[in-house]
């Protein structure tokens, strides 16, 4: 136990390393390739389209709406594809459904509430864009801070003993780091913090977990993306000496169609939670055991 | 019996065309001084077109049509004709005259400022629109 347990430290740490790295040296490469500097009158303007919309399968990016513009999302995940033809790879299991609206109060700060249909999520979060990549990289990156706080509305009797409506609430947090290497490539390093008020029995309350997206146009119109999420199961934070409830990591692959007015996104996901703080601490699908469902999320903007 | 089925087909028919409202011809637009005059600041460069035709493909096609015939899927119910960006006519008129009716907008065709935000995006898609000469 003791030696599952250590390899599994090392594995966690070596995993932390190896995404921040690939970060740096991919935004490195990314900058070496644009030195010849931009001396046009664009040079100082920020970068456009770093991503289609502010989510990217199960995360936030640094895209914030327009001043004034409201987004309606329809997030749906259908149930894993283990079953087959069962229940046609998930269509016909029990889903996961997730309404929410959001709105940019100015270019760089928005607002929004949404609800989900497992343990009945209400959630309201908020994103601020503090740094826009420009075109001549004089700024390379665009940094946002995203939080979300999420209200378990189920019945009292949920929660046990001692009932408190502080029970009820989990927080999640995000640095969202980005870069535009071109018209087609972007790439987002995420480190978030998460925090339930109470959980179940002999899960952790907080949980640091690391994220990695990434997109690619292949038509004006159309994009693949992928996603990686690792939660940090780190001893020296651990509260229980049993590491049985480690949350699971995620791997998210896709199209994205975006127009005008509409971005849509169908994935492969591990994760079944849509609310971030849920996914990151909650989740028991593994990749290497090809626990994956289909999801799609439909975003309207107005 | 049949001759009587395909009479009723046909009325109906002529009745649903004759309430068709048919698509008019866009009035001359009244184009301030500062915008005809306007100086395109971005290279029409392939960089430029490429990008063009992204911004394009998301926010005008779907009226415009792919190749600027005024085609798209969402022309037909429009009042106005969105006009064909390969006509000599079109081609004709200034950059800064485009830019004002492909940022600025009036009526039926939206302001396009927020949208397409960045100001290299709003010109690097009139290089794009540049492309559709016959």
């Amino acid at each position: 136990m003791c030696t599952k347990y250590h390899h599994k430290k090392a594995k966690n740490i070596s995993i932390f390393g190896s995404i921040a790295g690939l970060f740096v040296f991919l935004l490195i490469l990314g900058s070496s390739l644009q030195t010849i500097a931009q001396t046009d009158e664009f040079a100082n303007d920020p970068v456009s389209g770093t991503f289609e919309t502010g989510l990217l399968a199960e995360t936030q990016t640094v895209v914030t709406p327009f001043a004034g513009e409201f987004e309606l999302h329809i997030q749906h995940r259908f149930g894993l594809i283990e079953n087959g033809l069962e229940d046609v790879f998930g269509i016909y299991s029990s889903s996961n459904i997730r309404m929410g609206i959001n709105y940019g109060i100015t270019e760089k700060f928005m607002i929004g509430y949404g609800y989900t249909k497992d343990f009945k999520l209400q959630e309201f979060h908020g994103k601020y864009r503090v740094f826009t990549q420009t075109e001549s990289n004089s700024i390379p990156v665009s940094v946002a801070l995203y939080a979300n706080l999420a209200i378990n509305s189920q019945d009292e009797e949920v929660f046990g003993n001692d009932y408190a409506f502080s029970d009820r609430l989990a927080y999640f947090s995000q640095v969202l780091i980005a870069h535009k290497f071109n018209d087609n490539i972007s790439l987002q390093f995420g480190p978030s913090f998460t925090h339930f008020n109470k959980t179940d029995t002999l899960v952790e309350h907080d949980k640091f977990a690391l994220s990695l997206a990434g997109r690619a146009k292949v038509s004006p119109s159309m994009s693949v993306f992928f996603e990686y999420d690792q939660p940090l199961n780190i001893d020296d934070m651990r509260e229980y000496d049993s590491d049985e409830n480690d949350p699971e990591a995620n791997l998210s692959f896709g199209i994205e169609i975006g127009t005008s007015t509409h971005v849509f996104q169908v994935f492969m996901s591990n994760y079944e939670g849509i609310t971030p703080q849920r996914n990151t601490l909650y989740n028991k699908n593994k990749i290497g055991d090809g626990d994956f469902l289909v999801g799609f999320n439909i975003l309207v903007r107005f | 019996m049949k001759t009587f089925k395909i009479f009723i087909l046909v009325a109906i028919a002529i009745v649903g065309f004759s309430f068709t409202v048919q698509q008019k011809k866009a009035a001359p637009w009244e184009i301030p001084a500062e915008y005809k005059n306007m100086e395109n600041p971005l290279a029409n460069d392939k960089a430029s077109i490429n990008k063009g035709k992204m911004v394009y493909m998301k926010h005008c096609r779907s009226c415009h049509g792919n190749t600027g015939l005024g085609d798209g899927p969402k022309a037909a119910r429009l009042k106005t004709f969105p006009g064909d960006f390969s006509s000599a006519e079109f081609h004709a008129q200034s950059d800064g005259e485009l830019y004002y009716k492909s940022i600025i907008g009036r009526d039926e065709m939206p302001n396009y400022e927020k949208k397409i935000p960045s100001k290299k995006d709003q010109w690097a898609v009139i290089n794009y629109m540049r492309t559709f000469k016959k």
